[in-house]
């Protein structure tokens, strides 16, 4: 075992400090202060998307022959941790950088690889996941959109609710049943939708967690060429297994919350009660929490570097990213006091952020399940 | 010896007067209205009732009258400062209190220059610990965006009269607080259950998945506890007895962590549409989340609860 980073490894770390200083402007928190969905967030991160891209950060962990350098997914650890902990200005780019790139390079075909990985690569599309409907949340193989086959092309019918990003996104991921008289986990396929397909409408559902954040897209006759399909037909779900085993372990959130715990670290002894028993051992707790999330989510990424299966430990580390995530929240209101329930402060945004940590990327009660009957054995309910 | 926790005669006819008052006057779009401008008129005809001079010399009710007012109230999110208001009727001379008590003086309570309801305040009040002064403003108030979506807004004070002594003002506004939260937890917490009988997933009612029902039976439990204990400093408070003080704060830090902790389980039992704006969870949250933080601090709470250990 060895647990240290390399000398490259600090050196990079550097590099990524020095060139986020050097590109995040002076308003950086005020500017995202509404959100990766707000305008102006969206705008910037586009641009900054592009600049680590030209630097070749974006998808060094990628293959070279679809846009990357072949590095090591610590690299891209190091990158993700430093990013979310300035507040992610790389906006949404995880979805497409993190699992939906990876899922195009295992299923994909050539045609589909050529038109979406080199763009992901260059920063230069965005995504957005259509998997959630409204009955079809946790459950996610309840779901009923529909895409009918009509010669070379699939026609959509349904809705899909708490997409993400929809109105920046210029693709969705979109799972469609394309059996209609399948049930459950069959006959369901996955579409790479361009969202500027006549028949989909899209309208944002307001959000505590900044601006459109959430939203319900409707998809009426949407006709999307076969050629779109990713994978065989019937059996999407294949694919969406492979691609959330990715998506599990979820974006390195300790690192944020770490950040803010430094920041009230910093607030507890400017206001002279560092000194507190009680304070530091909130602290105490609250930053033990943050290292294990981050203890947990490395080990999942050696997993990934060694090219072992996904395992359960995923599951584990995302719940304790969620117990960080809200253990910070907490302290940060109760250390601030009432200025900590000013709008845009990152008291009040972690609160937010940590109301969302239990309920993205898979509910914490689903997590819970998959830890006890892969990671402990025991039977299913 | 006997225990009766039920609210007497009195204490039901009151709940029952503002219940119905908040069902015709405080649906869910006042609720979420008020977090733009302060209801002046609504906070004017809840004074009418007489609630604002609940257990002051002029009123005609106790502190258990007040608590029961305030659980009705809390039930309903009923906006503005209603601990504040308490705390300053303890505190202020005659003519001030009256003016507090008719709801033509807006309370804002604090420690400046981060004042709640400053925006809306013809009356200011500095706490410092166990201290409290009457207080003016020096200069504009600049309105503050919350996350409770409550009117604040920061002003620097001019510090002025020593309001003399708060024991009486902590333990009612300790009550008041801890009778809120623990009816808006509850509340809270009942439309969660709702959500949990009727939304389906995976053939059934999540409700019938352990892992929803328990946490939920689990805030139960807790916001039980607190209301109870208001209940009892209530009782305390009227019989004049010397630890009132501290079951009022061990009320109110136990209606903080079990509100609190119902925030984060009946989010997650909602889901996405807990995360929403206009969805059935965040305009409680929200209030419950505000309402846990402001002034006089938790440290004074706890202060006064660890007094029996000469702490």
């Amino acid at each position: 075992m060895e647990f240290g980073w390399s000398d490259e490894d600090l050196a990079y770390r550097r590099e990524l400090r020095a060139f986020l200083a050097a590109e995040l402007p002076d308003d950086w928190a005020e500017l995202s202060k509404d959100g990766p969905g707000s305008e102006a967030q969206a705008r910037f991160s586009r641009d900054f998307a592009a600049r680590l891209a030209a630097r070749g950060w974006l998808t060094q962990h990628w293959p070279r022959e679809y846009g990357g350098s072949d590095a090591s997914p610590w690299r891209h650890a190091i990158l993700s941790e430093e990013m979310w902990s300035r507040g992610e200005p790389r906006g949404p780019q995880y979805m497409n950088v993190n699992w939906i790139g990876p899922a195009i390079m295992k299923f994909g075909t050539e045609e589909q690889k050529r038109l979406h990985l080199e763009r992901i690569s260059r920063g230069d599309a965005l995504w957005c996941q259509g998997f959630s409907e409204p009955e079809a949340g946790s459950d996610l193989a309840a779901l009923r959109t529909l895409a009918i086959r009509d010669g070379d092309q699939y026609v959509v019918n349904g809705g899909k609710i708490w997409t993400s990003y929809a109105n920046h996104a210029e693709f969705c991921f979109l799972l469609v049943r394309t059996d209609p008289d399948s049930k459950r986990h069959r006959g369901i396929s996955v579409l790479l939708m361009p969202m500027d397909t006549p028949g989909v409408e899209i309208r944002e559902i307001p959000a505590v967690v900044g601006e459109r954040y959430f939203h319900e897209v409707f998809l009426t006759d949407a006709r999307v060429p076969v050629s779109c399909r990713l994978g065989p037909e019937h059996e999407g779900w294949s694919v969406v297994t492979y691609a959330l085993q990715y998506e599990r372990v979820g974006s390195p959130r300790y690192a944020r919350a770490a950040l803010t715990l430094d920041q009230l670290a910093e607030l507890a002894r400017s206001q002279g009660v560092l000194d507190d028993a009680g304070v530091q051992e909130k602290l105490g707790q609250a930053r033990a929490l943050c290292e294990a999330a981050r203890a947990l989510t490395y080990r999942v990424i050696d997993q990934r570097a060694r090219n072992q299966p996904p395992t359960a430990d995923s599951n584990v580390a995302r719940v304790a990213g969620t117990m960080a995530d809200r253990a910070v929240a907490e302290l940060a209101l109760e250390l601030f006091g009432p200025e900590s329930l000013e709008y845009g402060t990152f008291g009040d945004a972690q609160f937010r952020m940590a109301m969302t940590a239990g309920v993205a990327v898979g509910a914490t009660e689903i997590q819970l399940n998959l830890i006890a009957t892969r990671f402990l054995g025991l039977p299913r309910a | 010896m006997s225990l009766d926790l039920e609210f007497d005669d009195a204490g039901k006819a009151i709940a029952d007067a503002i219940a119905q008052f908040c069902r015709d006057r405080c649906a869910d779009e006042v609720v979420k209205a008020a977090a733009h401008e302060f209801p002046f008129k609504l906070w004017r005809d809840l004074a009418d009732l007489g609630v604002l001079a609940l257990a002051t010399p002029e009123g005609d009710g106790r502190a258990l009258e007040l608590c029961a007012a305030v659980e009705a109230l809390g039930a309903a999110l009923f906006p503005g400062p209603l601990v504040a208001s308490f705390f300053a009727t303890q505190v202020l001379p005659p003519a001030e209190r009256a003016r507090v008590a008719r709801g033509e003086a807006i309370v804002s309570l604090g420690e400046p220059p981060l004042m709640p309801f400053a925006p809306a305040a013809s009356l200011f009040i500095e706490v410092r610990g166990d201290r409290a002064f009457l207080a003016e403003p020096r200069g504009p108030v600049e309105p503050v965006q919350t996350l409770g979506g409550e009117p604040w807004g920061r002003v620097d004070l001019a510090c002025g009269a020593d309001l003399g002594d708060t024991a009486r003002a902590h333990a009612l506004s300790d009550v008041a607080r801890a009778a809120y939260l623990a009816a808006a937890a509850r509340r809270l917490v009942d439309d969660a259950s709702h959500h949990a009988r009727t939304r389906r997933q995976f053939g059934r009612s999540i409700g019938e998945f352990q892992a929803v029902a328990h946490p939920l039976a689990d805030c139960a439990i807790g916001l039980s506890a607190a209301s109870t204990l208001a209940r009892v400093a209530a009782f305390r408070f009227d019989a004049g007895d010397a630890e009132a003080r501290a079951v009022a704060a061990a009320a109110r830090l136990s209606a903080c962590a079990a509100s609190l902790a119902s925030v984060y389980t009946c989010h997650q039992v909602f889901g996405a549409v807990g995360i929403t704006l206009e969805g059935p969870a965040f305009h409680v949250s929200r209030r419950i989340r505000q309402l846990a933080s402001p002034p006089p601090s938790e440290e004074t709470a706890r202060d006064a609860v660890l007094a029996r250990y000469g702490l």
